[in-house]
């Protein structure tokens, strides 16, 4: 869920309930407590199913819902959908009915939900909101705080000792030998429909450092210096290359991407790899470049963009953020894609920000954005407002997941309804 | 990076002389020269950035269809240049080859007339049945036969690039070589009238040809440009550690240090910053663009706090190539140094000059400080785009001049 600061839900239910003084008559609310669940109960996709059961209301106006920080949903609504509303809370009870806060409840008890006559309790439903604003304010920072120390700590768990000139020499040797085909991943582009159906564009192949790490020197973290790490990526290229020229290690369908810094696209690995390759597929593949590999040689890369396009690839602009693509004219740099980073301070910008990013988008050319590393709804939901139309991510390969279950649920059922 | 300056383009490993073929095959064709002709493209008057070997092994490329199906000969010459010889292939099929080697190029001025043809410059035509044409392209294979054997006696020392495995050892010797003597200075100067004190700031740095010869000796420590950054971040904390004890009070000139935006958010810069405090405004941190672009987040994070104590923020390792690209002033920096060349002289376009006076005027020429200037026409150059602040090997005799007459 977002955590927003100016723009937060507990900021946005505090400006709504103030505007409601003047058309309190006629509508009810609701607070439902899903923040004295259990952990394990109210994860973000718990909340999010909770929130969906109200989909039908708010899509047919009948009320307005915010998710607070803590989890707790906030439903205001007009007093003719109460039944309706009562229908989705119960869905909502079902859902966690196995928690003790919902097991252990009598029926009378506002534990669960509390239900409020805007019109009569006004100052009540305020006073709530007022304190559900003030405590964000303070939580924003500390759970920033919070998750800085516990991320660096985490991270330093998990990464390991960092990548020395001793240890890069080492895994170059290694690399030269190992058998990389099966820590190849794939991860698709697609466009999202409204439905959130994901439609694919092309694929983007690449080494999973991770498992590379987990095989060739565990304990150690390649990524941690940024330069060594850069000049090991030469590395991976070659064997990339070696990879994608022999189709029976790696079967390739539809239109894919892979990673190359621009010295590698200027060696004779390069060209071998371009001469096995036949015209007519060159069209379908995508040569992803780092952006700081354009800024290590521009010459280089103006002249790897010639000659790669003018052999049939096509080029995207790979890890931009939204601090640099302000720096960065797709147009004029002649790339096909770009590829932004999504980051949830984006949402947190608020108004000016989104529409400063809005304005760059539109400038790169909305269908030449790709908004990778979607592990949420959120990145979805928010470059759908900016209009980016392809997006990458673990986000998006849960909906592809989700979309095969449905249509092979739908193919079950047709044979059943025909036999 | 590294294994590409290596494998630099064939004839200069002096195995053929490729010159030498051209003249063998105009002294073939001499008696029977009907339907020859030949085309001498001129690479090496490229500009800087597109005059790599690399480049011209791809180049060639262009004629791969021409000279594996027609009477056609294609020959890299030692100085990039290249010729081809055909016989009886038409013009249109020349050129479908000669407009793909253009495109490669096309960011260069050279290579395209202002109305989007190839430049005579770029591409010479010699009509070889023609007596009068055939001894002018024969005098120019001797002339370039001849450039080429002196460049042969030349010892070009080629030292091989760093690699992980050399990078080891010159890991280690980091971290024992006594940086104090190999620290240098160099003056940055304002020379617009009216300017009150002419020098702007000092930049104290690493001469990094001694510093190889003892940590990589034999080595090409730029190479790389990925390992040569691992190396100027440990610098970077050494450097620290003898700027830290300079006496800051008596130090008229604010000085510039090279550093990462890493080191400045690490704790040897904190220590530094204890150190030199409260002379943080006579400071001014240079960093490189590529650093900057390659996380953003942290360069704003790190301009801020620097700002917050009294530094001044220089970009620095931009081109007039990159200015042309990207808008350096959304950095929002204090100072933006940009690198001049020689060829910069004679090879910028007339589009090129527009675009970075208008780029340069837009940033704000105060802020724009022209590096690596080596001669007065360096000095011309900037100043016809509005740049009135200079450094460089010509500025230092420029400012001991200045010295000498007291005028600083």
């Amino acid at each position: 869920m977002a955590t927003q600061e100016g723009q937060s839900q507990e900021n946005l239910l505090l400006d709504y309930v103030r505007r409601l003084e003047k058309h309190k008559e006629g509508r009810r609310a609701v607070h439902i407590h899903l923040s004295g669940l259990r952990p394990f109960n109210r994860r973000e996709h718990h909340i999010r199913v909770a929130a969906d059961s109200f989909e039908p209301l708010i899509k047919g106006l009948s009320g307005q819902l915010f998710t607070l920080k803590n989890s707790d949903l906030f439903f205001i609504f007009k007093t003719e959908s109460q039944g309706n509303v009562e229908v989705a809370i119960q869905k909502i009870r079902y859902l966690f009915s196995d928690d003790p806060l919902l097991a252990e409840e009598d029926d009378e008890s506002k534990k669960f939900a509390a239900w409020y006559d805007v019109a009569q309790e006004f100052d009540k439903i305020l006073r709530i909101a007022q304190s559900m604003a003030d405590n964000d304010k303070g939580d924003a920072d500390a759970a920033r705080r919070r998750r800085d120390t516990r991320s660096a700590l985490k991270a330093r768990q998990t990464r390991g000792t960092p990548l020395t000139p001793d240890v890069l020499d080492r895994v170059e040797s290694a690399l030269a030998r190992a058998d990389l085909s099966n820590m190849v991943r794939r991860q698709f582009v697609c466009g999202v429909t409204p439905k959130g159906v994901p439609e694919p564009a092309f694929s983007e192949m690449f080494i999973s450092i991770h498992d590379l790490r987990e095989t060739l020197l565990p304990g150690v973290n390649l990524t941690g210096n940024r330069w060594l790490f850069h000049h090991l990526t030469e590395s991976l290229d070659r064997r990339m290359l070696a990879m994608l020229s022999k189709t029976d290690q790696i079967t390739i369908s539809g239109d894919i991407s892979f990673n190359l810094n621009v010295s590698t696209l200027l060696s004779p690995d390069f060209l071998a790899f371009d001469d096995s390759v036949t015209a007519s597929r060159r069209g379908s593949l995508v040569v992803e470049i780092e952006k700081t590999d354009i800024f290590a040689d521009l010459g280089a890369y103006l002249f790897a963009r010639n000659f790669v396009q003018q052999r049939g690839y096509r080029i995207c602009i790979d890890g931009l953020t939204y601090q640099t693509l302000q720096l960065l004219d797709r147009e004029r740099l002649g790339a096909d894609f770009i590829k932004l980073v999504w980051d949830p301070e984006m949402v947190d910008g608020g108004e000016e920000m989104q529409e400063h990013i809005r304005a760059m988008v539109r400038r790169a050319g909305q269908s030449r954005v790709v908004m990778c590393r979607c592990d949420d709804r959120e990145a979805v939901d928010f470059g759908q407002t900016i209009g980016v139309q392809f997006y990458q991510g673990r986000h998006i390969e849960s909906l592809i997941a989700e979309d095969g279950r449905r249509r092979e649920l739908l193919r079950l059922k047709r044979r059943i309804e025909r036999s | 990076m590294a294994e590409i300056s290596a494998s630099a383009a064939a004839p200069q490993t002096g195995a053929i002389n490729e010159e030498s073929l051209v003249l063998d095959h105009l002294r073939r064709i001499e008696r029977s020269r009907v339907g020859c002709c030949a085309v001498h493209f001129h690479l090496s008057d490229l500009q800087v950035p597109y005059r790599k070997p690399n480049f011209v092994r791809i180049a060639a490329r262009a004629f791969d269809t021409l000279v594996n199906n027609r009477d056609a000969t294609l020959y890299v010459l030692s100085n990039s240049d290249m010729v081809l010889i055909c016989r009886e292939v038409t013009v249109e099929d020349i050129d479908t080859a000669i407009f793909k080697l253009q495109a490669l190029f096309s960011e260069d001025p050279l290579a395209t007339t202002e109305f989007g043809d190839v430049s005579e410059d770029f591409a010479t035509w010699h009509d070889l049945s023609d007596n009068g044409d055939y001894v002018t392209f024969e005098n120019v294979a001797k002339h370039l036969f001849a450039q080429s054997r002196r460049r042969e006696t030349e010892t070009d020392e080629h030292m091989p690039p760093l690699d992980a495995a050399t990078l080891v050892q010159t890991d280690r010797r980091l971290q024992s070589v006594r940086l104090g003597e190999l620290l240098r200075q160099q003056p940055a100067i304002d020379v617009m009238p009216g300017s009150g004190r002419k020098i702007l700031f000092v930049e104290h740095y690493v001469a990094m040809g001694e510093l190889a010869a003892r940590v990589a000796p034999g080595m090409d420590i730029m190479a790389n440009p990925w390992l040569f950054h691992y190396v100027t971040d440990i610098l970077d904390r050494r450097v620290l550690a003898v700027i830290g004890r300079m006496d800051f009070s008596d130090q008229m000139d604010a000085i510039s240090l090279n550093l990462h935006v890493g080191t400045v958010m690490s704790s040897e810069f904190q220590i530094f910053n204890d150190q030199i405090r409260p002379h943080a405004d006579k400071i001014i941190v240079e960093v490189q663009m590529i650093d900057v672009i390659s996380d953003m987040g942290a360069f704003n994070y790190a301009k801020k706090w620097l700002r917050d104590q009294g530094y001044r923020i220089l970009i620095d390792g931009l081109y007039p190539l990159t200015l042309q690209y990207f808008d350096p002033g959304i950095l929002e920096p204090d100072l933006i140094k940009i690198a001049w060349s020689p060829d910069l002289a004679e090879d910028t376009g007339a589009m090129q000059y527009e675009e970075l006076r208008d780029m340069i005027s837009y940033v704000g020429s105060d802020k724009i400080v022209l590096a690596r200037v080596e001669s007065e026409e360096a000095i011309g150059w900037g100043l016809k785009l509005g740049i009135h602040r200079f450094q460089g090997y010509f500025v230092d005799k420029l400012a001991d001049a200045m010295v000498t007459k007291g005028l600083i």
